[in-house]
């Protein structure tokens, strides 16, 4: 019937969904402090003592009102695990792979938040000797929230 | 940063993110509808496919008969007109559709085809549409091997 029976067709497109949300009252405390003070702050449970992180106003333990008990997670902590990327993180909001890949972890800060960050180091032999690690603060161009950390840096005891 | 901005409210420890997420597509049409659609484009065809054990005729057609899964390779071609069976208006926008709203989305059984093929209807008010109705396809002048070759379907002239 046709000559070009044997066409395959395919479509390539980007397809981009919008959104647009508001941190509320927590997050928007969180934020506030990592743009202003460089400090990551978490609310403390008024049943079980626990500090939130990201903070929330119920805890999820308790569920029960958190308040706001701010307290500074601090700096420093210890990797738990972490994942060796061999393919670039992807930017989901361009679809496309980041310039610079890091490694992921998630981090128990010594104030017993667990947190997941990206780590300074991309040797993958010198990273499985990363155990302490300190957060490396933007010194400009803070906006709010985690990027304000450019990193985890390794760091000695 | 790219892609998404954050904003404090003034003077408030308050942030409003906004962005997108952007997600890469690469959709195959497969042997059957690459078929389809390249009789749209080269000959302004709408075809078929026929199934030689349960007579049913699909339209878009489809590689596999939903009623005794066969495998169908029967081409044919179908009418440019049909029968509206069902359908909607739509007044919002959306990043997929882009035709300003409203837009009037329908069911369209095509003469000598046993399923419905979606497709948008035009030049006719959305009050005036109504099921049952005979309309026929409207082709662009410019096809790229898109179902959007088909312009929309339009009320038929009667008879
Ligand atoms: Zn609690
Ligand atoms: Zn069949």
């Amino acid at each position: 019937m046709t000559d070009n029976a044997e066409e395959l067709i395919h479509v390539e497109y980007t397809q981009p969904w919008r959104y647009r949300w508001s941190t509320g009252k927590y997050i928007g405390k969180a934020y506030a402090e990592t743009k202003r003070n460089k400090r990551l702050m978490g609310n403390r449970c008024s049943k079980c003592q626990e500090i939130v992180w990201p903070p929330e106003p119920v805890c999820p333990r308790c569920k029960v009102p958190t308040g706001e008990k701010w307290v500074e997670l601090g700096d420093t902590g210890t990797v738990l695990q972490y994942t060796y990327q061999v393919m670039p993180m992807w930017d989901p909001h361009v679809g496309r792979a980041r310039a610079h890949p890091h490694p992921s972890a998630n981090i128990r800060m010594d104030s017993g938040c667990h947190i997941m960050h990206r780590l300074e180091e991309t040797d993958p032999e010198k990273l499985k000797k990363v155990k302490r690690v300190k957060a490396v603060w933007k010194e400009e161009g803070r906006q709010g929230g985690m990027d304000d950390i450019l990193y985890f840096r390794a760091i000695d005891g | 940063m790219e892609g998404w901005t954050i904003e404090q409210l003034e003077g408030k420890d308050v942030f409003v993110i906004e962005g997108q997420v952007a997600i890469p597509n690469n959709y195959s049409a497969g042997i059957v509808g690459s078929r389809f659609l390249v009789e749209l484009r080269d000959n302004c065809r709408i075809m078929g496919i026929r199934c030689p054990k349960c007579d049913r005729c699909y339209v878009p057609p489809k590689s596999t008969c939903m009623e005794c899964f066969g495998q169908l390779t029967e081409f044919v071609e179908v009418g440019k007109s049909g029968t509206l069976l069902t359908f909607t208006v739509d007044h919002h926008t959306t990043p997929v559709q882009t035709a300003s709203p409203p837009n009037v989305y329908g069911i369209i059984k095509l003469d000598g085809a046993d399923t419905g093929l979606l497709h948008l209807i035009g030049e006719v008010d959305g009050k005036a549409v109504k099921s049952g109705m005979r309309l026929e396809a409207v082709f662009n002048e410019e096809r790229r091997g898109s179902i959007l070759d088909i312009k929309y379907f339009r009320p038929a002239e009667a008879g």
